[in-house]
């Protein structure tokens, strides 16, 4: 299939993080209409959307779509989600989903990611005849920049990501990630995702851009867009990205990107309350693409220690995260004491009333007694279940992090004495046996 | 290299960590779940990476006696530089059988299995060989091996090898060992064989089984055997492939001559998942009704409770023991109904998404049954009809 083709191949890739949550977002239905009208008439190879929480939303668009967008596939995980759909111009072979180990929590309603069951889908489509492996992706959201309690959660999801996307992707000829990261460029998951997995950026790697000041794609000047969730970033910032890369037969370019800039024409409000990316990619398929696609040997060292530094401090984040829960543990273990005692406390009353010479407790007093007992054992031993996964998650991440620093690190040591050929974030790439044909 | 299933605790792996350190210095336990996974790997090789996929369904919290659900059972991956070639090794543990006749888990071990072939088959396309090991639960025939070979092309040691020596029939669970229930194992000739190894090669090399054994029970000169399963030995040669093919690597796990067996076994697949959809969901409702039902009467309770409030006379018409009882029971019946419903929705949204995969499968295995001029012929008139 690697045939010489001097006329590159361009592949048209949408996101947007669509706010479809039915009964609080506003002006939901008329929102998936006005989507639904851009995306047929755009008609772009393919698009990736997040928070279509609601299959019915889903439906309503596969059906609006079924000529421009013939398919379509609908990722369902958790509660409620996973609110990731890709509708596409080419047809969809295989699709999987991985989801994340950690979601928040459930008893955090009022921000309610853990019932969403966040993950990242994979579909691999067919392109030109080419395997494109497509991800569509959300993360937990960062409610407080300067106390942020998900930062460990984000981190092993960007960790997860990242690991699903490396060993996924090794015969892929074109990879393209897309979705809501709810991160910042250089917070340490989006260095940790792209240090690992060699994926490109398209918003740094193309030449031509129109959009919001500095790619934005949360702005101050959406109608949805609430002014303080935004402090101290005044005008906006950039946490939805599509990044790609190539391989050994195609090498890839982003032609351009641009996003919306928080209204539609002609419409009285935007499409989401975040702004929509739309990037231009073009493939090109030839002998030539093996230099666009290496990296030299001096890069590569470049590139293993800058994967060493950003996962020792990921693995910082993660201890920590540990801790923290650990903690929480043993608060959940305390609450199920107190729980016990509460429930011991009517029936010694009851059982020795010798000990207590006036009659205070009411048959109304024990009851209560019993009941608070009763509902604090049963939280407590819920929370310890949830605490003691997310103890077992944090600490499998941990050893999966530092076998890829050992690993790194005695490639490090390897390339020092022999150097080696190029790295690109594949799990087997520093496989002697692998033969350049 | 070793693969341990039901390692349950974490000081049994640093036990065997310690004492086996000189022979295998490179180790990796899978942690997930409430007591999970289970799943160490020994290695002389070094482990250059792991990644774990924890399956979306394995069983139910409630079910206390089986335990499965506090299991966070998954299929674990590490990959290996063996002699400069890159070894992928997947161990994992399937949903536990308890009654064959009425399966009520065999949905969810049927979705694990085909979790387990999914990421098998999309994380493997770099490897010269893959190995897999674990306790599938299930009987060669069954569906979800089945599905398991003939989608990844895994091929079993057992019905590969030409030099076994150990039980049976290959039977990995034996009424011969002391720690088992023999009575189980009464319809099934006194074994069953469950736990496997599995392997394939690619285009650089070519992978064969020499031998395969199995203990058979007691162990000499011990009280009792190793474990309640029997323990699998596989040896391998690993030969490379001096013909260099057209097709490409990642074309390897599907062959055109099993396409139509293939379609028929992941319809099969699609089936059972329907009908563990069809079960949920009306569990689902059966929950959301008891919970409605709930609290109506929690309603009509404090309505109850307002009456002395608007009534003329102060005195309670019903009695307080019942009443506060009676209010406890509906908070707590809200509460489990909750939970339950949380649970079910959970448990739909994960069938309904492995059948969209399957029906996305069946469709791409379709496209390919109409390209290869075999298939056309010896597909069955049924499965054409699958599109929905």
């Amino acid at each position: 299939m690697a045939t010489e083709r001097p006329v590159p191949d361009k592949l048209r890739v949408f996101s947007l993080n669509c706010w479809g949550i039915r009964f609080f977002s506003q002006h939901c239905a008329q929102r998936y209409e006005m989507i639904g009208d851009l995306l047929d008439r755009e008609q772009h190879d393919i698009a990736l959307l997040q928070e279509v929480w609601s299959e019915r939303d889903f439906l309503f668009l596969k059906r609006k779509l079924s000529s421009s967008h013939p398919y379509a596939h609908y990722f369902k995980s958790g509660v409620i989600g996973s609110g990731l759909a890709v509708f596409s111009r080419h047809r969809i072979q295989d699709a999987l989903l991985y989801q994340y180990s950690l979601n928040g929590h459930p008893y955090m309603l009022r921000h309610g990611d853990w019932f969403g069951g966040k993950a990242v889908g994979l579909v691999i489509v067919d392109v030109f005849g080419l395997k494109a492996q497509v991800y569509v992706t959300h993360l937990h959201a960062e409610y407080s920049r300067a106390q942020d309690e998900y930062l460990p959660h984000r981190i092993v999801q960007s960790w997860e990501l990242l690991q699903f996307v490396r060993h996924t992707s090794c015969g892929a000829d074109v990879v393209i990630l897309g979705g809501d990261l709810n991160m910042h460029p250089q917070d340490l998951g989006n260095r940790l995702i792209r240090a690992h997995t060699g994926l490109r950026d398209c918003y740094t790697e193309t030449d031509t851009f129109d959009g919001c000041e500095d790619g934005h794609t949360l702005i101050a000047v959406n109608h949805f867009t609430k002014k303080q969730d935004l402090i101290p970033f005044e005008k906006g910032i950039r946490i939805d990205y599509i990044l790609m890369k190539g391989s050994k037969k195609v090498s890839m370019k982003c032609e351009s990107l641009s996003t919306t800039k928080g209204s539609v024409a002609g419409k009285p409000f935007p499409y989401s309350d975040h702004e929509a990316l739309t990037a231009e990619l073009t493939l090109l398929q030839s002998e030539e693409s093996r230099q666009h696609g290496q990296r030299n040997i001096s890069d590569s060292h470049t590139a293993v220690s800058e994967q060493m530094d950003v996962v020792a401090e990921a693995q910082a984040v993660v201890k920590e995260g540990l801790c923290h829960t650990e903690t929480l543990q043993a608060r959940a273990l305390h609450l199920m004491g107190g729980a016990l005692l509460l429930l011991l406390l009517p029936l010694l009353m009851i059982l020795l009333p010798c000990l207590c010479s006036c009659s205070h407790f009411s048959f109304t007093t024990t009851g209560l007694l019993l009941a608070a007992g009763a509902v604090l054992l049963l939280s407590g031993l819920l929370l310890y279940l949830l605490f003691t996964t997310h103890i077992k998650v944090l600490k499998e991440t941990e050893d999966q992090m530092k076998l890829t620093s050992d690993d790194l690190q005695s490639k490090l040591a390897g390339s020092r004495a022999s150097g080696f050929s190029s790295s690109d974030g594949s799990p087997e790439s520093s496989s002697p046996f692998k033969r350049e044909e | 290299m070793c693969f341990w299933s039901q390692v349950w605790c974490e000081a049994d792996f640093l036990f065997l960590k310690e004492k086996l350190g000189s022979v295998y210095p490179h180790s990796h336990y899978f942690k997930s779940g409430f007591i999970g996974s289970g799943l160490a790997v020994f290695s002389r090789h070094r482990i250059h990476d792991a990644f774990l996929y924890r399956y979306s369904l394995n069983g139910y919290p409630y079910m206390v006696q089986h335990g499965d659900w506090f299991g966070g059972k998954a299929v674990g991956k590490i990959v290996l530089g063996i002699t400069g070639l890159t070894v992928h090794v997947f161990v994992t543990h399937l949903h536990a059988e308890y009654c064959r006749e009425r399966d009520s888990y065999l949905p969810h071990r049927v979705v694990q299995a085909w979790e387990l072939l999914q990421f098998i088959r999309h994380t493997s396309a770099g490897a010269d060989v893959v190995i897999m090991g674990g306790d599938l639960n299930m009987h060669p025939d069954d569906l979800g091996t089945r599905l398991l070979r003939s989608y990844t092309g895994l091929k079993d040691c057992f019905t590969e090898t030409d030099s076994f020596d150990g039980c049976e029939g290959g039977n990995t669970h034996i009424s011969e060992n002391p720690f088992t229930n023999s009575d189980e194992l009464v319809p099934f000739g006194g074994g069953v064989r469950i736990d496997y190894i599995l392997f394939k090669g690619s285009e650089q090399v070519d992978v064969s089984c020499e031998s395969l054994s199995t203990t058979k029970g007691p162990v000499p000169g011990h009280p009792f055997s190793y474990s309640d399963h029997e323990a699998l030995t596989a040896e391998f040669l690993f030969t490379p492939n001096k013909k260099k093919h057209q097709r490409s690597e990642r074309e390897v796990d599907c062959f055109p001559d099993n396409l139509p067996d293939l379609v028929n076994t992941v319809n099969e697949a699609r089936t059972e998942v329907k009908v563990g959809l069809h079960c949920a969901e009306h569990m689902r409702h059966t929950t959301a009704r008891t919970g409605i039902m709930g609290l109506v009467l929690l309603v009509l309770e404090l309505a109850i409770a307002a009456v002395p409030i608007f009534a003329l006379g102060d005195d309670q018409p019903f009695p307080k023991a019942s009443f506060y009882l009676l209010g406890a029971l509906c908070f707590a019946i809200l509460l489990f109904t909750s939970l339950l419903y949380i649970f079910y929705s959970m448990e739909v949204k994960s069938l309904q998404g492995a059948e969209d995969q399957m029906r996305l499968a069946l469709g791409s295995l379709q496209e390919r049954l109409k390209e290869s001029p075999k298939g056309l012929s010896s597909v069955h008139s049924e499965t054409v009809q699958l599109k929905s």
